[in-house]
């Protein structure tokens, strides 16, 4: 496998810190800071972009920051994984960038706001790219701290309280990874990350079956799997442009990532087999699954049941990492940026109603389609995305999924089960809506058209056209899906 | 390699003449007093610093002054352990000192302040660059006695009832060292530090536990091991603040450093991994690192309980130190350095709220970070160190301390003990911070209280701290942040922490 020595994978994530900075120092001034989130936003995507067909043909990045200990450094290495990722993230942190500037117009500390979202954002490309665990610890609890101040950004009891509930979920997430750390390196006498795992079936069954569930327990925090989950829907009291971006893609992804990094790039797809583990994790996952999607149908309020559809689709990605095989993996990376997109639609959405008309809950949705005809239909085509109808982004995952579920041996007909159980209450808990926006009269009557500002409009509508464009070419040269073949491959061969 | 130099007596010297100085000419202006103290720390680090280069090339300075009693010398000797502890010490009292100087305008007994400062920096020197335990004690119990005026320097009752607890429980344990040092010239007949170990097995099990645990008594009173710690609640809150961050990083870390010089130097490493009576120390350090942070919990005056984090905190040293890997060596002592610009800085800001706000009490600080943003972000920076959050460098100290304990005999429960204690460290820390910035003053409208009028008065001139206190909070931070990634590089303390551990450890690993 080639490596080459590269300095992007540095600039990357320090183009956000640099713009977080300059917008702590000058961020009063409202054209400079939309400047600054803006113009940070489009160069670090084109920097990563950059990089983007050179990971193509499989070559890695790497970059040497410092040696921070005997044995262990903070580097930087950008495999197709890591690509992936921070693709998904820098694309649509511009998105978000887009959203947020009308979203937030008229409220209080934007400057802190915007700041500390260029901040999380840099920190997750910094996780996209970390080259062993120890780094990657590194950004995950910046990420962890950066993210506090936009939890509580409203600064009421309620924000307040769910920022408690936050920190006090992800640091002790984070104390159980780092003592997980601590024992892979006294074990392996490294951390870096490798393709094919570093540890190995001589450190001794019961060892590494409990080192693998303090990584599950400690990632599986923000990566939401049950009885993990329960700082997510709270945290949902956010601005919506944070829920959007960082409880639908960034944080709840860092902890997927993390947790695929340890399957394929820690323990390594043999041992994985060897331990057996594999099947356990994924019943785990699919609980969440099942469990999450009953909770989603029985929310009223808009935000809360798309937070737990998203605990509900994060276990999707770990089931497919648990598969095991390279059909289930790449179903499990696919659905990163699938899941991103559906669901950052779907919050967009939900904040332009709550902007346009105040309302929060789903059962004063009536008619909501007659008044903001463009806003619903984007919203639609992400449910039907998140239900797996062909022709959308959903589809492409659960092809994956279920041929990867098939394809283990013994082939495990449960997981099937749950994958096709699971895209019906999808539909039962996202149809309902539709169905109440388009065709349930308004009660006060008014069919008068106001969509939200363009700001807001325009970020739904390119979201909406991605997920059937990602459902639809998956074959082309340029598309996700083969940086995702090529992660693959590396886990695989 | 041991060169002889006069190198370690005038760095002991200079700040002791220095203060003489200072004495004789105080009181003719407080201009003059301010730059002679202010050219008295610098100088003294400066000097501390011209021992570093060699002292990585493993060149060891000796100087004997002259003999005390018959075989005994006042002797001085600089490994690289010294050295880590007087450039520690010696720039933290850089800052303290700097911070002092708009601190302590207006106070009563300036003179007697800074004469006294200075005074404790030679003393604490000398503990750091002594060559025998016989100077180790002198100078330890200098510095004992010279921290007495400034415990109390208050003079309320309050603070001479706290500066007699301390003088009470130091005495104590003063007499343990004491019986300690005649009895360790009795067994080995020797008290230089110039080997890994004056003892062997042959001497006697039950004598050596005997001199074992008396060391441990005597030296885990300053160390605050509980229940020895009873002095430092007290103590700690009631001293000025600048004062109180060198009490709190510099004076419990002496009490640790006695115990490095006790374990590594006089009883030896191998000694004490036999003996196996570190592994019960061990287990006491366990409970006083949870007790203390839940103790810190319940405190509302912020100083209270920045000093039970302290006792915490100088378990974590202990408990690497007594652990005897290479890896928890390394985590304790880095962990000096780290705590004590950490819990410098944290005293720091504590005392600019006093300073500027008046207020002592974490549940009235409610919004103070909009008036004091600076200091607040550097409290915060501080915080998150201790907890221990990389990049920072409280982390550094705490992973070396978990990967090496990870490896000894139930080491599991050690690295749960620490991670747990990050964790009680977020409990007790964040909540400030998030009073600080989040939470609105309460009756922010309503005209000032009686008698905060002059504070009042004076934030509303002058939001922030004065440049002499902000300066060295803003260098502490920068230092807490450095620490935290350059620990790989050449002439940071790590460097000469691993020559250090080498030698002590060299013989049983």
């Amino acid at each position: 496998m080639q490596e080459v020595v590269d300095i992007r994978p540095l600039l990357a994530p320090a183009i956000s810190i640099i713009c977080a900075f300059l917008i702590f120092w000058k961020g009063e001034n409202t054209f400079l800071r939309r400047f600054f989130s803006l113009s940070a936003a489009v160069t670090k995507w084109i920097i990563v972009l950059s990089m983007f067909p050179v990971s193509l043909k499989g070559i890695i990045f790497t970059y040497e920051l410092l040696p921070f200990a005997p044995g262990i450094s903070l580097n930087l290495r950008v495999d197709a994984l890591g690509m992936f990722f921070s693709m998904v993230s820098s694309t649509l942190w511009i998105i978000t960038t887009v959203y947020a500037i009308g979203y937030m117009e008229g409220e209080h500390a934007r400057k802190r706001f915007f700041a500390f979202f260029a901040l999380c954002v840099s920190t997750t490309v910094g996780i996209a790219y970390a080259g062993n665990l120890f780094t990657l610890f590194i950004f995950y609890e910046m990420l962890t701290i950066s993210t506090y101040p936009l939890v509580i950004h409203k600064e009421t009891p309620e924000a307040m309280k769910a920022g408690r509930k936050y920190l006090f979920y992800t640091l002790t997430g984070g104390a159980v990874i780092l003592f997980a750390i601590v024992m892979t390196f006294y074990l392996a006498k490294t951390t870096t990350l490798s393709q094919n795992g570093i540890l190995s079936i001589e450190h001794g069954v019961h060892t590494l079956t409990l080192l693998f569930a303090l990584f599950i327990a400690g990632f599986g925090v923000k990566a939401a799997i049950m009885p993990f989950h329960g700082w997510l829907p709270s945290a949902m009291v956010a601005p919506t442009p944070v829920s959007a971006l960082l409880h639908a893609v960034a944080v709840v992804k860092a902890g997927v990532f993390g947790i695929i990094r340890i399957v394929y790039n820690v323990f390594g797809v043999s041992l994985m087999k060897e331990l057996g583990v594999g099947p356990i994790l994924g019943w785990v996952a699919c609980i969440t699954i099942v469990c999450a999607s009953i909770m989603a149908l029985l929310q009223d309020e808009f935000k809360k049941r798309l937070a737990y559809s998203t605990v509900s689709q994060l276990s999707y990605i770990v089931l497919g990492a648990a598969i095991l095989n390279p059909l289930g993996a790449l179903g499990a990376i696919v659905h990163i940026v699938n899941q991103a997109f559906m669901k950052i639609t779907m919050f967009f959405v939900a904040g332009s109603i709550a902007r346009k008309t105040g309302k929060k809950n789903i059962s004063e949705m009536q008619g909501i389609g007659y008044k903001m005809p463009i806003t619903m239909a984007t919203f639609t085509v992400a449910s039907v995305g998140m239900m797996g109808l062909p022709a959308t982004a959903g589809f492409i995952t659960k092809w994956y999924l279920l041929n990867g579920a098939l394809e283990m041996k013994p082939p495990q007909i449960g997981f099937v089960i749950v994958l096709l159980l699971s895209s019906f209450l999808n539909a039962s808990y996202f149809l309902p809506i539709v169905y109440r926006a388009y065709f349930v009269k308004p009660l006060d009557g008014d069919i008068a058209v106001g969509e939200a500002h363009w700001t807001m409009l325009v970020p739904c509508i390119i979201c909406a056209l991605y997920i059937v464009a990602l459902g639809l070419f998956t074959d082309l040269p340029f598309v996700p899906i083969q940086l995702a073949r090529v992660a693959v491959e590396q886990f695989f061969r | 390699m041991e060169k002889i130099s006069i190198l370690p007596v005038l760095v002991v010297s200079f700040p002791f003449l220095m203060t003489l100085a200072v004495f004789v000419w105080g009181n003719v202006s407080a201009k003059l007093r301010s730059y002679l103290s202010i050219f008295t720390v610098l100088g003294t680090f400066a000097l501390t610093l011209t021992m570093l280069p060699a002292s990585l090339n493993g060149t060891v300075f000796t100087r004997q002054l002259m003999q005390m009693v018959p075989g005994i010398w006042f002797y001085f000797r600089v490994d690289q352990l010294g050295l880590v502890f007087a450039a520690t010490a010696s720039l933290l009292w850089v800052l303290s000192v700097v911070y002092s100087i708009s601190y302590m305008e207006g106070e009563h007994a300036q003179r007697r302040y800074f004469c006294f400062v200075l005074l404790c920096l030679a003393w604490t020197l000398g503990v750091a660059l002594s060559g025998n335990l016989f100077t180790f004690f002198i100078f330890y119990e200098l510095f004992s006695i010279s921290t007495y005026p400034l415990i109390v320097h208050e003079e309320s009752p309050e603070a001479l009832a706290a500066g007699k607890k301390y003088i009470i429980y130091i005495l104590i344990g003063a007499a343990f060292v004491l019986f300690s040092l005649v009895y360790t010239y009795v067994l080995a007949g020797n008290l230089n530090f110039d080997k890994a170990g004056l003892m062997s097995m042959e001497m006697g099990r039950t004598k050596l536990l005997v001199l074992f645990w008396t060391f441990m008594l005597g030296f885990g009173v300053k160390a605050a091991i509980m229940p020895l710690h009873g002095w430092v609640p007290d103590a700690h809150p009631i001293a000025p603040a600048p004062f109180s961050a060198i009490l709190s990083g510099i004076m419990v870390a002496m009490g640790c450093f006695g115990i490095m010089r006790a374990i590594f130097n006089i009883l030896g490493a191998s000694v004490v991994k036999t003996l196996g009576a570190g592994l019960i120390v061990a287990y006491i350090l366990c409970f006083t690192i949870i007790v203390s942070s839940l103790l810190a919990l319940e405190q509302d005056n912020l100083k209270r309980r920045l000093a039970y984090s302290t006792i915490g905190q100088m378990g974590y040293v202990t408990l690497g130190v007594v652990l005897l890997i290479p890896y928890t060596v390394w985590g304790g002592i880095l962990h000096v350095v780290n705590h004590a610009f950490m819990k410098g800085l944290l005293f720091l800001c504590a005392g600019t709220i006093i300073k500027k706000l008046g207020k002592k009490n974490v549940s009235e600080m409610r919004g103070i970070g909009q008036k004091l943003p600076v200091t607040m972000g550097v409290f915060t920076i501080a915080a998150l160190s201790m907890i221990g959050l990389p990049p920072l460098a409280g982390f550094t100290s705490k992973w070396f301390l978990c990967l090496g304990s990870i490896g000894a005999p139930h080491g599991i429960i050690f690295v749960i003990v620490l991670l747990l204690s990050s964790l009680l460290g977020a409990a007790y820390f964040l909540p400030i911070v998030y009073t600080a910035f989040f939470q609105k003053p309460l009756g922010e409208e309503e005209t000032p209280h009686q008698g905060h009028k002059e504070h009042e008065a004076l934030w509303e001139r002058k939001p922030e701290a004065s440049k002499y206190m902000l300066v060295p909070m803003i260098i502490a931070a920068l230092l807490v942040f450095v620490l935290g990634i350059t620990l790989e590089l050449k002439g940071m303390p790590l460097s000469l922490i691993k020559m250090a551990e080498k030698f002590f450890l060299g013989g049983i690993n």
